[in-house]
């Protein structure tokens, strides 16, 4: 009987010493099963949608740099030596040809460019 | 010729000469610690050198591959400066850990105090780098550390009577607790003064102190957050931020402009990623300090769900080890080390990751081990190192003991 008591009083003791530390343990567990069940929704059933908003990014991204160069090029029109190297820089041109306003704009910007060059050599 | 030599000897034995210089070897093998805990090092290193290409990837010139990037051989050389200094740390006895506290302290609040001055330096809206020439530090960083040897010393005081801290060790651990915490606030810092709360309310939980004392503590801590709120105290940024991780699709330009391409490079990942340097994300850098802050979004997209999972372990074995080193010490002021150093950890890799998940708000709290940056690094091994002077004290204690006693 003293026996047992003596070690229920230990186990109660090692459950107050230690107590703490367990529910840490188990906090830690928990939290980082939340992290991974999010991870998974975002890259599983939610993939096709990152995925697809991750490519219009690019897209986007690339046509506004596009832009931005064109307006560059428009900006130096009256420099003809300018115009040419600054064209002629623009091999990704071709590879948006979706976008109608762009595309005229590079056409007319390009086609500026040929017709100086031969004048420039 | 045989009673010259005699002499000499005779000589050298009253002098007590010293012996023949050791090796090099020798002087190493007696600096290091006896027992090291081989899978927390482990865990560490490889989540540093895991961090060293995510790093590089982040940090890749848009033009392609040129070698390693600048800044994923300086987080090498974090690791190499840091893992002495964590096998210094490991193989510190108690009392040195003891004694060198109050110095370590001192140190800090004035390095916090420094800060505030004309050496600090004001990075993303905080005033909390002190610069030196080219080199820059964060101070906060080793306050986490000093927090917790200081308010472990103060609620791990050996009491023969009763293991609980008395009311009048609590206060002076709040005390000691709030030096720290307020110089960070006046940066101002506020993701930093976040974590050292949670480490201090962690050490009194786990104190032995009444359960009355850390929860009267977060009613206060609600009530002045609520407060700071309504009063419109917080600047502009931090605003920003709390209504971005409201409802990030509002301001996906602006405010919520980090979550929206963190979630992003995050989903594009998928189950396997779209393979180290190849994040489209990632390459075209629209994640914001996608090499520090977010550098989550990384291996997520590159290493997709596998990679991501992988890193989240590798940080869970840390914990668990931590937690299971503070379990089996048999006194209070080494268990209260390695608790501090495990919620300090835990809340970094929760609100870090959390972030890049839209799970909490943006906050600049880099992931242990992982993230590149300096004084986090050393902050970080060192931290790891303490808790290796745990685990040796508690290995040679095991280790005196009779087999059949052994829990």
């Amino acid at each position: 009987m003293g026996e047992s008591n003596r070690s229920v009083k230990r186990w109660s003791r090692g459950v107050c010493e230690h107590g703490p530390v367990l529910a840490a343990q188990a906090l830690v567990v928990c939290l980082l099963a939340l992290l991974i069940g999010r991870l998974w929704y975002l890259q599983v059933p939610m993939g096709e949608y990152y995925r697809a908003l991750a490519g219009a990014n690019r897209g986007e991204a690339v046509s506004s740099d596009l832009e931005q160069r064109l307006d560059a090029v428009g900006q130096q029109d009256s420099d003809g030596a300018v115009l040419t190297a600054a064209a002629a820089g623009q091999p990704a041109t071709a590879s948006y040809p979706h976008d109608e306003t762009i595309l005229a704009r590079t056409s007319s910007v390009f086609g500026d460019g040929t017709a100086a060059r031969p004048a420039d050599e | 010729m045989i009673r010259k030599a005699r002499m000499s000897l005779r000589f050298a034995q009253a002098m007590r000469l010293p012996a023949p210089l050791p090796h090099v070897s020798q002087v190493a093998a007696r600096m290091l610690p006896r027992h090291l805990d081989g899978v927390l090092l482990g865990a560490a290193v490889t989540l540093s050198m895991v961090g060293a290409l995510l790093v590089w990837s982040a940090t890749l010139p848009p033009t392609g591959h040129a070698g390693p990037t600048v800044y994923a051989w300086r987080h090498l050389g974090h690791l190499l400066l840091a893992l002495p200094l964590c096998l210094a740390l490991a193989s510190l006895t108690r009392r040195a850990l003891r004694a060198y506290t109050p110095v370590l302290f001192v140190a800090v609040t004035v390095a916090l105090l420094l800060v505030l001055g004309p050496l600090g330096e004001t990075v993303n809206g905080s005033r909390s780098w002190i610069a030196l020439g080219d080199l820059r530090v964060q101070p906060a960083e080793t306050a986490k550390i000093a927090l917790i040897l200081a308010v472990a010393a103060v609620l791990g005081r050996p009491r023969p009577r009763t293991p609980r801290p008395p009311a009048s060790d609590v206060l002076i651990s709040l005390g000691v607790a709030a030096v720290p915490i307020g110089l960070i606030l006046l940066q101002p810092d506020l993701g930093s003064a976040l974590v050292l709360t949670a480490i201090y309310l962690a050490l009194l939980a786990c104190s032995g102190a009444p359960l009355r004392w850390p929860l009267a503590l977060l009613g206060c801590g609600a009530f002045t957050g609520l407060a700071v709120w309504q009063l419109g105290l917080l600047k502009d940024y931090q605003v920003a931020r709390f209504t971005a991780f409201l409802d990030p699709h509002a301001d996906p330009l602006g405010a919520g402009y980090n979550v929206n391409q963190a979630l992003i490079a995050v989903g594009s990942g998928g189950l396997s990623g779209s393979g180290l340097f190849h994040g489209g994300q990632t390459s075209g850098k629209f994640v914001p300090e996608q090499h520090t802050d977010f550098v989550f979004s990384v291996a997520a997209e590159e290493l997709g769900f596998a990679g991501g999972c992988a890193v989240i372990v590798l940080l869970g074995v840390v914990l668990l080890r931590i937690l299971r080193v503070a379990s089996r010490c048999d006194e209070v002021h080494g268990r209260l080390v390695c608790i501090g150093v495990a919620a300090w950890f835990c809340v970094q890799v929760f609100v870090n990751i959390g972030m890049t998940l839209g799970l909490t708000p943006v906050t600049g709290l880099p992931l242990p081990f992982v993230s590149y940056g300096g004084s986090a690094a050393v902050a970080n091994f060192a931290a790891l190192g303490l808790v290796m002077a745990v685990h040796a004290h508690n290995e040679e204690r095991r280790s005196l003991e009779p087999a059949g006693t052994r829990g």
